[in-house]
């Protein structure tokens, strides 16, 4: 039977009638009710008239639900609603409370929670009665909210993000018990700050268990030593484990089946300090047999960091064994360069995966760099039938710092987009990447070194280099000399020094070309320095530097550009950036390249232009009236 | 459940690998779409099985109207043949959607709309799309206090005093 809408004027009368003439007429007889009267009858009629209030104001609400219903909004099923508040909770950081507190800081302190269950009675319906919601416990907003969270979650799967750190109140006496006891129904578990205590409650099995970050703080663990995964660490049962983060505390390679891990980030805890007496004890070695007998388990893997854990020891017995991980596409391995050796030569890896390999030795030598560049020279297939060529190649050298010394190598076979490294546009795969800090090589990437280099990685290929040392003995014939090979590099970014001798030889003939040409001083584009040069970047260049060069680096280089153009061998674009650069300047050399890009900074000569304004009479005096007259005129200034 | 009308075989031409599927929106436009583009609905999937066991072929009806399937067969169209976690009936759920750029852009529409196509991806079942947009309406009221959530869906609070002071009250509606 269709439904029949009465007409608006009817409605609005239907309406008035109800109130008008239901009410009144059923609270009529209290008009005969004064104040004055005796005895209970006031309060009687006072308690009619309330009970009519709240009545009504039910009755409101149920209109405001029917009207709700009728919104766009509410065509959403619950489930659908139910995912729009997963949305809205993942906005929330459950594993920090400063965050948490940011994040919620217009909702108040229970975040989602209170912005979304306060909306209507519709939406905290959904809210109520959808276990998933509640399953990122929050411990920091105080154990009643935890307990309610636990409480509505039921059996669903939960999410605990928990912090313990030096004051007791972010972690709390309720926190302890509640991780142990619902293991069974943790999916994702991270724990941070001091461990010792927990680590050692988290002996029951995780069934469900897919994410485990465990982060030690090192502060705590200076004079104590760090702390260790026992045996029984989740009952040795976590079945699901996909992800897997100790930072910090010692791995127990016997722990965990890993049948079904596909990320592992393993990073050790520091040598620790001895109180008795003060002497540095060593960390317990990673036993060669027991890391590959647990590799053999991890088929699944896609992704390992494994840094200060590698096996310490050869042994002869194993020498033949290796472990190949099949889905890998990324390992970085850190340690020193003997062990980073060690672990590659048992772990196998698809030629597609891209590797990061970090020396930590403390001494400086050629044979490391040796030892990594063979490394990545055989991870490249150089050997092969079907050697790859670099395509980019980058060196990062950085002064001495206060830092970890490190040398880290990367290859990278495919394209990123950022993984730390100073982003250069021009990268195109097979990337391998150099990193020296300033203790361990960063200041000693001499020429020896970069010709070292340069014979042991297959760059017959090489299209975009970059390189970046902040001092150096490198000089124009070492451009030509170890360079000079390398006919294909399109695109090159140099910073510093280097930039300053490379601007000398841009023109000039490398000497092989001409002794294999059998002429002398015939310049031509085959015969230059990167004959393909299609783009050449300037970083961190002093221009004004007159001890560099016998005369100016603008009219060395502009020299060198036009020489070029002439010959057709490019650079078509020149980039200028953070360099000490006269603006004036700018005009010379667009003579000579297509286009120039330059960012604008003029470098040193800002702090001499300020002073020489400072110092000027004129200046001085006009500053101090534009100072003390802001109505002034400003063209009389300046 | 749509209604399952008889359909010629020239009217679909379903045979070979390309077999075509006929939509009938609830305006009564009828779409001709392949039945590829289409298998990321589960509805959809559903409905082809039934037609394999009967051997015969029908017209699909489906409640929402004309724009709004063809804004789903876009989605489908545009993720033909791409591999989409939420969408397999066989992964686990994924913990965190992931952001697809795309999605992004052609979901950029008013607000109505937005709930007319999630309402249709609901009921075809095509997980991603469900997702995709209850990410693009969580955006909308992400970070607002609750007075602005109401204000930005026109939502009336219809909560008693009591009940709007305890939010971990039961609610029956």
């Amino acid at each position: 039977m269709a439904t029949v809408m009465p007409h608006a004027p009817v409605r609005r009368m239907i309406a008035q009638d109800y109130w008008s003439t239901a009410v009144e007429e059923r609270l009529a007889y209290l008009d005969s009710i004064s104040p004055l009267n005796i005895g209970d009858a006031v309060t009687t009629a006072r308690e009619t008239i309330e009970d009519e209030i709240k009545a009504a104001r039910l009755s409101v609400c149920a209109m405001q639900t029917r009207r709700n219903a009728l919104l766009p909004i509410s065509v959403l099923p619950s489930e659908v609603l139910a995912r729009v508040f997963e949305f809205l909770i993942l906005a929330f950081p459950t594993d920090n409370a400063t965050y948490y507190y940011i994040a919620s800081r217009r909702s108040g302190k229970l975040g989602w929670i209170a912005a979304a269950t306060h909306v209507c009675r519709r939406w905290r319906q959904v809210a109520m009665e959808n276990p998933c919601l509640w399953g990122r416990i929050l411990f920091f907003i105080g154990s009643k909210w935890t307990e309610e969270m636990l409480a509505r979650v039921k059996a669903a799967p939960i999410t605990i993000a928990q912090e313990f750190s030096y004051h007791p109140p972010s972690s709390g006496p309720f926190t302890h018990p509640v991780i142990p006891s619902r293991l069974y129904q943790i999916r994702e578990l991270k724990l941070s700050g001091q461990l010792q205590q927990i680590l050692l409650e988290l002996t029951q099995p995780a069934p469900i268990l897919e994410r485990l970050e465990l982060v030690e703080d090192e502060k705590s663990a200076i004079y104590k030593g760090p702390n260790t995964l026992q045996s029984d660490f989740l009952g040795g049962h976590a079945p699901r484990l996909r992800e897997i983060t100790v930072r910090g505390v010692l791995f127990s390679w016997s722990s965990f089946s890993a049948s079904a891990l596909t990320e592992m980030i393993l990073v050790s805890p520091r040598p620790y300090r001895s109180l008795q007496d003060g002497r540095m004890v060593p960390l317990p070695s990673t036993p060669l047999g027991m890391f590959l007998d647990f590799f053999v388990k991890a088929p699944n893997l896609t992704s390992l960091t494994l840094e200060g854990c590698l096996p310490t020891q050869t042994v002869p017995s194993l020498a033949d064994r290796t472990v190949f991980l099949p889905s890998l596409s990324f390992l970085a391995l850190k340690g020193p360069a003997a062990d980073v050796a060690r672990a590659m030569t048992h772990i196998r890896i698809p030629h597609s995966a891209k590797l990061r390999l970090t020396s930590t030795s403390k001494a400086s030598s050629g044979e490391e760099y040796c030892t990594i560049l063979s490394l990545i020279s055989e991870h490249l297939g150089t050997h092969s039938t079907h050697p790859t060529s670099i395509q980019t190649f980058s060196i990062h050298a950085a002064p001495p710092a206060p830092a970890e010394s490190m040398q880290a190598f990367d290859v990278y076979q495919h394209h990123i987009t950022h993984d730390g490294i100073p982003e250069f546009d021009l990268k195109t795969p097979p990337y391998v990447s150099l990193r020296f800090d300033g203790n361990h090589g960063g200041n000693d990437i001499q020429s020896p070194v970069l010709r070292q280099i340069c014979a042991a990685l297959p760059f017959w290929d090489l299209r975009t280099l970059e390189l970046s040392v902040p001092r150096s003995d490198w000089t124009g014939a070492n451009w030509l000399d170890v360079m000079g090979p390398h006919k294909s590099v399109e695109h090159l970014r140099v910073s510093g020094i280097m930039a300053e001798t490379l601007c000398s030889v841009l023109a000039q003939p490398v000497k092989t070309e001409l002794a294999a040409a059998g002429k002398r001083k015939r310049r031509t584009r085959e015969s230059l320095l990167f004959p393909g040069l299609q783009s050449l970047y300037l970083l961190d260049v002093n221009f004004e530097e007159p001890e560099t060069l016998s005369s100016a680096l603008y009219g060395v280089l502009h020299s060198s550009l036009q020489k070029r153009r002439t010959l057709k061998a490019g650079p078509k674009r020149l980039d200028i950036s953070c360099c000490t650069f006269d603006a004036e300047q700018l005009g010379t050399l667009e003579e000579a390249v297509d286009e120039v890009v330059w960012d604008g900074d003029i470098g040193e000569l800002e702090s001499e232009e300020e002073d020489e304004d400072w110092h000027s009479e004129g200046s001085y005096a006009a500053a101090q009236v534009a100072d003390s007259d802001d109505s002034s005129d400003d063209s009389d200034y300046w | 459940m749509p209604t399952i009308v008889s359909v010629d075989d020239s009217t679909v031409p379903g045979e070979g690998s390309s077999r075509l599927l006929l939509l009938v929106s609830s305006d009564n436009k009828h779409i001709v779409v392949e039945e590829d583009i289409m298998s990321r609905s589960r509805f959809i999937s559903k409905q082809v099985e039934g037609f394999e066991a009967t051997s015969q072929r029908h017209a699909i009806l489906l409640p929402f109207s004309s724009f709004v399937l063809n804004k789903v067969i876009e989605y489908c169209s545009h993720y033909r043949g791409y591999y989409l976690l939420e969408d397999d009936p066989d992964a686990a759920p994924p913990g965190r959607s992931p952001v697809r750029e795309w999605d992004q852009e052609f979901l950029d529409v008013d607000r109505n709309m937005l709930l007319r196509i999630i309402k249709a991806a609901h009921y075809l079942e095509i997980k991603s799309l469900v997702g995709s947009c209850a990410r693009a309406i969580a955006d909308m009221i992400r970070g607002k206090t609750t007075e602005e959530m109401r204000e930005i869906l026109g939502v009336e609070n219809d909560f008693t005093p009591e009940e709007e002071h305890s939010p971990s009250s039961k609610c029956t509606g």
